[in-house]
């Protein structure tokens, strides 16, 4: 699966729904995204620990550690990391350490999507900005 | 007179003037009646006596008078008896002859006196002035078998005869026979001076003196006219007691008069006087008593009815016054002319009078006034106002005229006879009920309070709420049932709708905490959906690469998917999948209760940033453009800020919008589209009206429009939650009213009021 191309851009999505996280996965791919996958938070911060990424596409509700808890500790390891949730919860805000690492409500979407097209933007749009 | 018309029973009635004449007439004329009859009776008893008294002292006089006047001839002749007894012998018959002639020349009475011898023959004949001629015709006439002289013979003592008539001086006469052993002397006395005497005695009184003989033949009359009179008294019962028994005195009848009469006797000739006079003349003095009496009692009429005619006058004016202003009264006429009575007491019965109309006019006042409120009072209600009769066949009488809005029947449909039953209007299924609980409370005595649904005049039902009580008699029965109905139709469907909202809320809860769990697989569902859907796109380099390696023609396979409906089918999970997605959105919403994003808005302004959203929503751009619809806003100035949250006010604008664009956009016609947005303080609640030119919604939807899963979009269309959500938010998120108004072909207004200072419960 992996191109292996310099400039493609690397996101990491994380989601314990496999529907999800693999039509997103193949989706993301679709836009020339150089996708990996993680089913908990735990995984993520492994393979965060072994590769760079430019983006973390996160759930919240995950088996062990929740994606907001997760997102200050992927940011030590890369700080130049990106996070987006797409949550299914109702109502999320954002916490005030999620916004000292430079998170916008903007970043935060909610399950379900009626079009990823939205999901892809925004990716665009946060590594248009890096 | 009298106008009793309260009066139960009619009693007669009698005239005052008629009463006040015959009091005052039998006061004043029965003690004038009696002390007449008794002063009549009293002097008749005392003239009767003073007459009969006179009568007799005057006979007893008369017959003394007649007595002396017979004694003079009789003395005369007892003296020539003596005379003859001592000297016949000595007598030659010439001196006896002169001394008889000079002794009846000397006296005025004797006419003449015959000598009778023993055979009764007349042997000496005394007369005046020596009539010889005369004396020779009675010479040798036989007298023996005269009665007197007979009587005197055989007694031996004088005797008188009865009354004839003179044959010589033709005047009525009588003898008096004188026995003188053998010889008879006789003499003739006229009598007429008696009658002239008795003539002389009452020339001008009232009083008859009449003296009668022995046979009752009349003497001498005092009376002037004695012809056509009886001459003889025999019959008279007066003259045949005295006769018997002496002195006598009685009334009696004679020639149809009346008159009281006293008898005196005249002892020698054993004659009788009468003394009479008429009883009219007797009660003379009586009848002038009388008389005065009875103009005295004439007077005394006069002047009662005078009085009484003055004085009833002056008492019945009044009354006919005071009874025609009760009248006046009756009618309501409180300003009539004062009288001036005579009269103090009833010039104090007018000023009470007058006080009275006074204080009925106050209280009439007060009473019409009273009523008028109450009047007015029940009329306001915004509810009917009843009273049912159960006495009278439970007939329903309505106070007010509320029952003609709210049931939509005029005023006799209810209430005439052949008219049609209330209750004939009530729901089937709230009939029985309503049927028992109004008995119920006529037999237990108790006040009730229903709810039952009424068919209106326009076929819809309504619900009612009543409370009744029943109203008892003075023997604890119940006479009527008043009471009122409330129109609860609103209140209940609100009440509904509150329910049904906060059954969501709780669903809502529950979705919240599952919000999650079904989110994951929508998402699942709806991106694998788009993502299979872009993978058989026929245009995208990566399809293409791969249906090259597996050598497959994509647009063959594009060809296939669209004759077999496959692309729809995916577009209609992903569609199922959207709405499922929306649904859990929406029941969300009724979840979020708190208030901490609550803050003081500018509602224009508000209302301006949705409008703003609305014109950018891409949502909204799928079906109609909101930028083409005209927005006229009219807001009021210095309008106050409103404690809300703007994020909820806005997405219930949002949803106002969209129901109407949508609905203005279904319309036919090419007019053009229409808000109208209003904003305005009432009281303490600011109101937001947004009023379309859509087609508008018949009653029957706008009262369900806020029902949860009430829509009248097509199936996809809309979830049937977003006005249900909108009622929530506002009516029980900030304690607003929410209304909805709509005219079918006119367009719908939706008004939503929230207050300026919302409770922090």
């Amino acid at each position: 699966m992996l191109r292996g191309y310099p400039l493609q851009r690397r996101v990491l999505v994380i989601d314990d729904e496999a529907s999800i996280r693999e039509s997103l996965t193949e989706f993301l791919e679709d836009f020339e995204f150089q996708v990996s996958a993680a089913a908990s938070a735990e995984e993520a911060l492994e393979l965060l620990n072994e590769q760079p990424q430019d983006v973390v596409v996160a759930d919240l509700r995950l088996p062990g550690m929740s994606g907001d808890t997760m997102i200050p500790l992927a940011h030590r390891l890369q700080p130049n990391l990106r996070f987006l949730i797409h949550t299914g919860s109702v109502g999320y805000h954002l916490s005030d350490e999620l916004t000292r690492i430079g998170m916008q409500p903007d970043n935060v979407m909610f399950k379900p999507l009626s079009d990823m097209m939205v999901l892809v933007n925004n990716l665009e749009n946060l590594l248009s900005q890096s | 007179m009298a106008n009793s018309s309260v009066s139960n029973k009619p009693r007669p009635t009698r005239s005052l003037r008629r009463s006040l004449l015959l009091n005052l007439t039998a006061t004043t004329l029965i003690p004038l009646l009696i002390l007449t009859v008794a002063v009549l009776y009293y002097l008749t008893e005392r003239a009767a006596e003073d007459v009969a008294g006179q009568n007799l002292l005057l006979a007893r006089a008369i017959s003394g008078q007649i007595e002396a006047f017979l004694h003079a001839p009789e003395a005369s002749l007892f003296n020539l008896r003596n005379l003859h007894l001592t000297h016949k012998n000595s007598l030659s018959s010439q001196n006896y002859q002169e001394i008889l002639d000079s002794l009846t020349e000397s006296s005025p009475l004797i006419e003449s006196i015959y000598i009778l011898d023993h055979q009764g023959q007349i042997t000496e004949v005394g007369l005046a002035h020596k009539n010889d001629n005369l004396r020779s015709e009675f010479m040798r006439l036989q007298l023996g078998h005269q009665k007197f002289i007979k009587q005197a013979w055989q007694q031996q003592k004088p005797v008188w005869s009865d009354t004839f008539l003179s044959i010589i001086t033709g005047k009525t006469s009588l003898s008096l026979a004188v026995p003188a052993n053998d010889r008879m002397i006789v003499g003739n006395i006229s009598i007429d001076q008696i009658n002239s005497f008795l003539l002389n005695l009452h020339q001008e009184e009232q009083i008859e003196s009449t003296i009668v003989d022995r046979q009752g033949e009349i003497i001498a009359s005092s009376r002037q006219s004695p012809n056509g009179c009886p001459s003889n008294l025999r019959n008279l019962s007066l003259i045949r007691d005295a006769k018997e028994k002496g002195e006598r005195t009685a009334s009696y009848r004679f020639q149809g008069k009346l008159y009281l009469g006293s008898v005196a006797q005249i002892k020698s000739p054993g004659w009788l006087t009468l003394v009479a006079q008429t009883s009219d003349n007797a009660y003379q003095p009586v009848r002038r008593t009388s008389l005065f009496f009875l103009s005295a009692i004439f007077i005394t009429l006069a002047v009662t009815f005078l009085v009484v005619f003055i004085t009833s006058k002056r008492i019945i004016a009044p009354i006919k016054l005071f009874s025609n202003q009760a009248r006046a009264l009756a009618e309501g006429d409180y300003d009539r002319q004062q009288l001036t009575p005579v009269y103090s007491e009833i010039a104090t019965l007018a000023d009470d009078f007058q006080h009275m109309a006074r204080r009925i006019a106050e209280r009439e006042t007060a009473l019409t006034s009273s009523e008028e409120a109450y009047r007015t009072l029940a009329e306001n209600l915004p509810a009917i106002v009843y009273r049912l009769h159960i006495r009278h066949n439970n007939h329903l009488q309505f106070m007010n005229s509320e029952y003609l809005h709210m049931t939509g029947f005029d005023s006799d449909h209810f209430t005439a006879t052949d008219g049609c039953p209330f209750e004939n209007m009530i729901h089937p299924d709230d009939h029985s009920n309503f049927v028992n609980t109004l008995r119920g409370a006529i037999h237990k005595h108790r006040p009730f309070s229903q709810e039952y649904r009424f068919k209106h005049a326009d076929g819809e039902y309504r619900t009612f709420f009543e409370k009744g009580c029943p109203v008892f008699d003075k023997n604890d029965e119940v006479s009527h049932i008043d009471g009122v109905i409330f129109d609860i139709t609103e209140r209940k469907r609100a009440e509904e709708i509150i329910l049904q909202s906060e059954k969501m809320l709780s669903v809502g809860g529950l979705a919240a905490g599952m919000a999650h769990e079904i989110n994951n697989p929508l998402a699942g569902i709806l991106q694998n959906c788009q993502l299979i859907r872009r993978r058989l796109n026929a245009t995208l380099t990566r399809n293409l690469d791969v249906a090259e390696t597996t050598k497959i023609d994509l647009k063959q396979l594009q060809h296939y998917l669209e004759q077999r409906n496959i692309l729809q089918m995916l577009d209609a999970i992903r569609d199922s999948g959207q709405r499922a997605a929306k649904i859990v959105e929406n029941i969300l919403d009724f979840s979020r209760k708190s208030q901490k994003d609550f803050s003081l808005q500018n509602l224009p302004e508000l209302i301006e940033k949705t409008l703003d959203l609305a014109r950018s929503d891409y949502d909204f751009h799928k079906d109609f453009d909101f930028r083409n619809i005209e927005i006229i806003c009219h807001h009021e100035q210095n309008l106050p800020e409103v404690h809300c949250d703007p994020a909820q006010i806005q997405q219930v604008l949002l949803n106002i919008f969209k129901n109407g664009a949508q609905a203005m956009s279904e319309q036919d016609d090419h007019n053009l589209h229409q808000f109208q947005i209003c904003t305005y303080q009432q009281q303490d609640m600011v109101y937001i009206e947004i009023t379309d030119n859509g087609p508008g919604m018949p009653s029957a939807i706008q009262k369900r429009i806020f029902e949860p899963f009430f829509t009248t979009k097509k199936v996809g269309k809309g979830t049937g939650l977003g006005l249900s959500v909108c009622y929530f938010i506002i009516a029980e998120k900030h304690h607003g009213s929410m209304k909805v108004s709509s005219t079918p072909g006119q367009g719908t207004k939706f008004t939503i009021g929230l207050p300026l200072q919302i409770s922090t419960e």
